[in-house]
């Protein structure tokens, strides 16, 4: 069974033929299952965001095919619908919100799918409970009254309200403190319970790695790796290579490792981690009570 | 004249539309002294901007007062040395460049305080090769990514030999390898320059390096003291505000009976402690 | 977007790329004056030809100039008939009461040649020199103006912040016309009002987008004691070298034969 995403050898050339040209996306081939969770990565100006407008329509491929959820995205009237199929949610949303009151922001988007206005009341409700916003009198204000992690929530919310099949976000999380970032979390974390599909552009490896089905890594426009976490982990290079910062008890997990210490390393926990270091500290003063004066020669 | 940032009973009130108004900063006290890291916590909206910028009197407190050196911020006399001597970066690395090029954007300050030319120079070259950006001297700001916008603004801030340096969440919008970069460079100037840092996050993980960390609550401060102490105290987690996992990592070492010094504040440090423990 | 690419800088590291700024603005309104003050066709083509040099020395596409050109045809080709039928003479042909003159016909001719050596003119300079030299060196052109109490440098940091954001603001636009065409706005609508909506979801974005942006910079500035006071090192980045005398001398060489010249063919 093909997946909902599926690009094949795609290339993106800007500005082709002028002294400003970028070659910002070559040869890349990608495939995602319905219901999993995509972690993409890569340093600023990896292509990214030129990746994801493919899977909506807003860019069509220039070389190779996108196919998302089963529409050819090169076809001019299929890829302008694909916004109802794979909802694109842009990086500082917050920064695009036009509305004068918060319902009619989250509206926007089911009132576009030309929805009776029962079905938006009811979805625009669902919406705003989903990223927490509940309380009573929230849908009249201006969303200008609104601190700026609040009106994240509000854009966010008006994606939602599309209920598209497959959710795109670019960089969620930027400049969000604890509290915003688990509600995006939480978000992703039902969409895999309901076995919905999501994508998700992040820096943050620790923060998304025990949630992602599939990692992929872009860098100046290829693709430098894909597949799961655990393949990931298992390569330190690219791993160094990308300054992933990985969760601080792998870190020193690997490090203690790689001095040449005999610790477990496929661990998932700072529980287990400080257990691990602490058992390896059991053993080293059995040892050193059985054979003393041995560790000398290490 | 007494060196150090004294800030004594300050409260600050905004008038929003005509009547109401809100309460950001309540009754605050705090004294931070020359060479000194300080790291400022707070979920958004705890009031942190508002207190930077009580700092160089980019706001006046509604009560209380805010001496620096001695110098007092409520008098706008003041205001040019005040600003001398508190260099501000904020959290938009894009909103802060003035410039259309980054040597006169480092220029900016040396040149409103009327320094001679040479001196000018100087200073451009130095801020320049401090922050490691002598090849962009010519860039056009847009042209630059936003670790690097960040790290021009911090040059800029630089060029005017501040003693105090106030950083509004610089981190916020910076990808990690920036993010790295910026907060090593802070240690940096901190401990090489002698100049004071008080740095603004709302991520815990920023602070590590900071010799103290100040709390902010709904406009209040609602803990002090060494990083460690800090979040080991039970009312942070109250706020929200998880722990580093790094002292995560060092409480459950120390509950399976591996005692960790309090010096240790960063990875390195603790697996070379582990390991000689090993 | 295809008007804003009229006049565009080219990157370029020709002898004219090089030139102070002052230079060639100073050296295009000394091609204005003589142009003005010059009816002599043999002058004119003078004029033309240094055109012609210059703009070979600089390495410019000429096949972008002649596109340019043809973009004015109509302002040509008005000028030509106003002249043509306006000017009294020997008649060439007669459209019902009006007339067409010979001398007319000529005059125009000369007309439109100054006009295209004037357009040829500002193109060079504006393909070869970037906005902020250009920027730069209008200031310092000014700069005497600021005796007489005329602000000439919160003029210059108003034209160099807007030279600044003038790139992040287009950037921004086209974000958030991708962004809401994501939520379905329909920038092609047929309807009127669907298609206002959608273009005041990209307005209304970018206004507040702006605002804050102001309010930022404000903060910016000020943090670091923001006078407005003339900017030294901007000032001093510009450099009169020998080439720039020499061009200076050899344009005012050609510009001054203007006098000689119409005395002798008077
Ligand atoms: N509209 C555009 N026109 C020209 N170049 C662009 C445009 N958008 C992006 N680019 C360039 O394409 C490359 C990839 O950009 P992008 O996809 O935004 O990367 P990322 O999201 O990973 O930071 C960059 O070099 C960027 O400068
Ligand atoms: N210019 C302003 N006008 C009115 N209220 C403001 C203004 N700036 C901040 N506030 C309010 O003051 C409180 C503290 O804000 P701020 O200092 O920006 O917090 P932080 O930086 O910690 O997020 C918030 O409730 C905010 O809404
Ligand atoms: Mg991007
Ligand atoms: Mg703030």
């Amino acid at each position: 069974m093909p997946g909902i995403i599926e690009i094949n050898h795609l290339s993106h050339i800007y500005a082709e033929g002028s002294p400003y040209e970028v070659e910002a996306l070559k040869d890349i081939t990608l495939s995602l299952e319905r219901g999993e969770f995509l972690g993409l990565f890569g340093p600023n100006g990896s292509g990214k965001s030129t990746l994801i407008q493919h899977l909506n329509g807003l860019i069509r491929p220039q070389q190779g095919s996108v196919i998302v959820c089963g529409k050819d995205a090169s076809n001019s009237r299929l890829s302008r619908d694909l916004w109802k199929k794979a909802g694109l949610v842009f990086q500082y949303p917050e920064h695009q919100i036009f509305q004068i009151s918060v319902y009619d922001e989250v509206a926007y988007g089911p009132r576009n799918l030309k929805l009776p206005e029962s079905a938006v009341n009811e979805r625009v409700n669902e919406a705003l409970q989903q990223v927490g916003l509940t309380q009573e009198n929230i849908t009249q204000l201006p969303p200008a009254a609104l601190s700026g992690g609040m009106r994240r929530r509000v854009a966010v919310a008006g994606m939602l309200a599309i209920q598209p099949e497959i959710l795109i976000l670019d960089e969620p999380m930027a400049g969000m403190d604890s509290v915003g970032r688990n509600m995006i979390l939480d978000i992703i974390k039902k969409r895999q319970e309901r076995h919905e599909t999501t994508v998700m552009v992040s820096h943050s490896l620790k923060e998304i790695m025990t949630l992602t089905d599939k990692i992929a890594i872009l860098d100046s426009g290829s693709l430098a790796f894909s597949g799961k976490v655990k393949d990931l982990l298992g390569k330190p290079e690219i791993l160094a290579h990308y300054h992933f910062e990985l969760p601080e008890y792998l870190q020193i997990v690997y490090e203690i490792a790689a001095k040449g210490f005999d610790i477990k390393t496929d661990i998932s926990s700072i529980r287990e981690a400080g257990e691990e270091i602490s058992k390896l500290q059991k053993i080293r003063k059995d040892a050193d009570y059985l054979l003393p004066g041995q560790y000398n020669s290490w | 004249m007494s060196e150090g940032i004294e800030v004594i009973n300050v409260t600050k009130q905004y008038n929003v539309f005509a009547m109401e108004k809100i309460e950001a900063l309540k009754d605050i006290n705090l004294s931070i002294s020359k060479g000194e890291y300080v790291g400022l916590l707070g979920m958004n909206g705890s009031g942190k901007s508002t207190l930077a910028r009580l700092f160089n009197g980019l706001l006046k407190p509604t009560k209380g007062r805010v001496y620096i050196n001695g110098i007092d911020t409520a008098d706008p006399v003041n205001l040019p040395e005040v600003r001398r001597l508190v260099g501000m970066v904020f959290q938009n690395p894009d909103n802060q460049l003035v410039c259309p090029i980054v040597e006169e954007e480092i220029a900016f300050g040396p040149e409103n305080m009327e320094l001679p030319l040479e001196e000018i120079r100087r200073r451009v070259d130095w801020a320049l090769q401090v922050c490691g950006l002598e090849g962009k001297r010519h860039h056009a700001p847009h042209l630059l990514s936003g670790g690097q916008k960040q790290m021009a603004a911090l040059s800029s801030v630089l060029a005017m030999l501040p003693e105090y340096l106030v950083l509004d969440e610089p981190t916020s919008m910076l990808d990690p390898q920036s993010r790295r970069a910026l907060l090593d460079q802070i240690y940096k100037l901190n401990k090489q320059e002698g100049i004071t840092i008080i740095l603004i996050s709302h991520n815990p993980e920023d602070l590590l390096q900071a010799d103290r960390l100040i709390v902010l609550d709904q406009g209040s401060i609602c803990l002090e003291g060494v990083p460690r102490k800090v979040h080991a105290n039970a009312k942070i987690k109250e706020l929200g505000l998880d722990a580093p996992s790094l002292y995560q990592l060092i409480d459950h070492l120390e509950s399976n009976k591996f005692p960790v010094p309090e010096s240790i504040k960063s990875i390195p440090e603790l697996v070379e402690h582990i390991c000689l423990e090993l | 977007m295809t008007g804003m690419k009229l006049g565009q800088y080219v990157y370029g590291d020709s002898l004219i790329h090089r030139l102070d700024p002052r230079t060639k603005i100073i050296c295009c309104i000394l091609a204005v004056i003589s142009v003005m003050a010059s009816v002599n066709l043999y002058y004119l083509l003078c004029l033309l030809l240094l055109m012609v040099t210059a703009i070979v020395s600089a390495r410019l596409n000429p096949k972008f100039i002649f596109k340019a050109i043809y973009q004015i045809k109509t302002l040509l080709l008005i000028t030509l008939l106003f002249q043509a039928f306006l000017t009294p003479g020997k008649a060439v042909l007669t459209i019902g009461t009006i007339t067409m003159t010979r001398e007319g016909l000529a005059l125009g001719s000369i007309n439109i040649l100054r006009l295209i050596i004037l357009f040829m003119g500002s193109l060079i300079l504006l393909m070869t020199t970037t906005p902020m030299k250009l920027s730069i060196g209008i200031e310092c052109i000014l700069r005497p103006l600021e005796k007489i109490n005329i602000p000439v440098h919160n003029f210059a940091t108003i034209l160099s912040i807007s030279f600044r954001f003038l790139p992040t603001l287009f950037e921004e636009a086209s974000i958030i016309r991708n962004a809401q065409k994501s939520r379905g706005s329909q920038f092609d609508s047929p309807e009127l009002m669907v298609k206002i909506k959608s273009y005041a979801a990209i307005v209304i974005p970018l206004f507040e987008a702006s605002l804050s942006r102001a309010g930022d910079l404000g903060e910016a500035m000020d943090s670091r004691c923001y006078t407005s006071h003339p900017n030294q090192l901007r000032m001093n980045s510009l450099k009169m070298k020998g080439q720039d005398v020499l061009a200076l001398v050899s344009v005012s060489v050609i510009v001054l034969a203007v006098i000689p010249v119409s005395i002798l063919m008077k």
